[in-house]
């Protein structure tokens, strides 16, 4: 069973990763490398969609080991966390910037 | 006898730091305490006033052959010789808790905990250290948002990102085991360590599903360790424009340079906590032998890859190559370069060197002070990697760079907040696997 879970993780980690690269190799409007016409389409996030793809797969490890809802609550306060800290810094910051 | 409960007097002193708290260690807090004041004090005053107040782009530092109105100086100084020291002091961390598990280098289990913690404290200080570079924290996002592929800088934010990560799951999956029986020790906190714990049940399935997740995830983590120091390399080393940078060197020069710094800092940890705790039985001097062995070794590479670099650039380097290697030679920056190659990297390769010849004497002692010398050589070895070919563009100089009390004041604050989360690790975890003590 956790050998399953652990395997779908992975796989839901890949699949946004790839997904978050494609979508954000589409959406560079300025890219030299890419001239594709689909780069007007402009998918913001697409950067966050891949760093969380890549959190995901790395949590196979506590999907392996971890029971279902231990693992939900680990990879929510990775994810949390890691966005808190941006969140928490922005909000200091510009209460201090005023 | 209950499972997992603490009957032998190595398993207590492994615990010595978690329960016993005397008066050194509350004046050695609150020192770290006032010194973090005065870091957040320096950081707002630089949010309030800007980066006006620190040396980079500073205009009173532009030559005096140009116009008034030109900016002059670095645009990076201290700041980010510091984020490359801290990514590099992360390395040593998992690199040798990895290299611990995949060789079944048992001998040194005993400090694969405080190089994993040194790696966990390390890439946070590097990621602020960022974050106080920009001047704009509360713009942070944007690089989430806007980020753009090929931007070396956006390779550095998701590999810090995959690795820190990666550093919290593995450290997590190597302590789990260890919680129940520090939560059989001390009953008071015994719901903080059950609820980390998770359910772990500590059967003979669960631990072999344990060691073989970390096996496999020591095997994930060791590529992407290299990759975060590679990565930092082609923020300098894919740019054309400036003299002393641009090199097919710079990825493995980064990272070798990063496991000396790690593996001194490992070393340096070590000693530390053998001496304070008198660990002298867990440590042994065959331990720190191994690490000064490691230590001399990547360190010889180091001194080779950095004289092959340096022969390139004087032998026959373009013109922008060589007005940089002459502004360390002989320039402004002579005063620092060539300490740091005697004295920063002779002495300690003299000390390291040495038990090969003679006696063949190990001194832990002395092998300390080498890897702390060390450190803060490499330190400064960033600082001479950056600042220099930033002053030395391909047209003409732009001055001087001289860091501020306020930029001091805020990269020395990384270092008491390492320093802080550190002991707060030690306080609340074992720092060493309680496994080492159970054979």
């Amino acid at each position: 069973m956790r050998s399953v879970m652990a395997a779908s993780v992975g796989l839901l980690g890949l699949l946004l990763t790839v997904s978050g690269l494609a979508l954000w190799v589409l959406g560079d409007q300025t890219s030299a490398l890419v001239p594709l016409p689909l780069a007007i389409t402009g998918i913001p996030w697409a950067p966050l969609i891949w760093v969380l793809g890549i959190i995901v797969m790395l949590s196979t490890a506590l999907a392996q080991t971890l029971r279902v809802k231990n693992y939900i609550m680990w990879i929510a306060l990775l994810v949390v966390g890691y966005l808190a800290v941006f969140a928490v810094l922005v909000s200091f910051t510009s209460l201090i910037l005023q | 006898m209950k499972k997992g409960s603490i009957v032998t007097a190595d398993e207590d002193s492994i615990l010595q730091p978690i329960v016993k708290t005397g008066r050194a260690f509350y004046i050695f807090v609150g020192t770290l305490l006032l010194l973090t004041g005065w870091f957040l004090f320096s950081w707002y005053t630089q949010l309030n006033e800007g980066l006006i107040v620190t040396g980079m782009r500073s205009i009173f530092n532009a030559p005096n052959y140009m116009a008034p109105n030109v900016s002059g100086g670095s645009p990076w100084g201290i700041y980010l010789a510091n984020f490359v020291f801290w990514i590099g002091i992360s390395h040593a961390g998992i690199a040798i808790s990895a290299s611990v598990r995949l060789m079944n280098l048992k001998k040194y289990q005993v400090v694969a905990r405080m190089a994993e913690v040194l790696t966990l404290v390390a890439l946070p200080m590097a990621g602020l250290t960022i974050i106080i570079d920009l001047g704009r924290p509360d713009r942070i996002f944007n690089m989430l948002e806007f980020g753009r592929f090929q931007a070396p800088l956006i390779w550095d934010l998701t590999a810090i990102t995959t690795y820190l990560m990666g550093t919290v799951i593995y450290l997590y999956l190597s302590l789990r085991g260890d919680l129940d029986d520090v939560a059989l020790r001390l009953p008071r906190r015994q719901w903080f360590y059950k609820l980390l714990g998770m359910n772990y049940e500590g059967t003979e399935t669960d631990k072999e599903r344990h060691k073989q997740t970390l096996w496999w995830l020591a095997v994930a983590i060791v590529p992407i360790m290299v990759t975060v120091h590679s990565v930092v390399s082609f923020v300098f080393g894919l740019m054309v424009a400036r003299g002393g940078w641009y090199s097919s060197i710079f990825a493995i020069y980064f990272v070798i340079g990063a496991i000396v710094s790690g593996v001194a800092a490992v070393y340096s940890v070590a000693w530390i906590f053998r001496w304070v705790y008198r660990w002298q039985s867990l440590i042994t001097d065959e331990v720190l032998k191994g690490i000064s062995w490691a230590l001399r070794n990547v360190l010889i590479l180091y001194i080779y890859l950095w004289i092959a670099e340096e022969l390139t650039t004087r032998y026959m380097g373009p013109e922008a190559e060589l007005r940089v290697s002459e502004f360390l030679w002989s320039g402004p920056y002579a005063i620092i370069f060539w300490p740091m190659a005697i004295l920063g990297f002779g002495l300690p390769a003299i000390i390291l060197l040495k038990p090969l010849f003679g006696k063949r004497i190990f001194n832990p002692r002395l092998t300390f002070l080498a890897s702390i010398i060390l450190n803060v050589t490499l330190w400064v070895k960033r600082f001479v990697i950056v600042v220099p070919s930033l002053l030395n563009p391909t047209l003409y100089p732009t001055g001087f760079y001289m860091p501020t009390l306020t930029e001091v004041s805020i990269t020395l604050g990384t270092f008491w907040i390492a320093a802080l989360l550190y002991v707060a690790f030690i306080k609340l975890f074992p720092i060493i696997e309680l496994d080492v003590v159970r054979g």
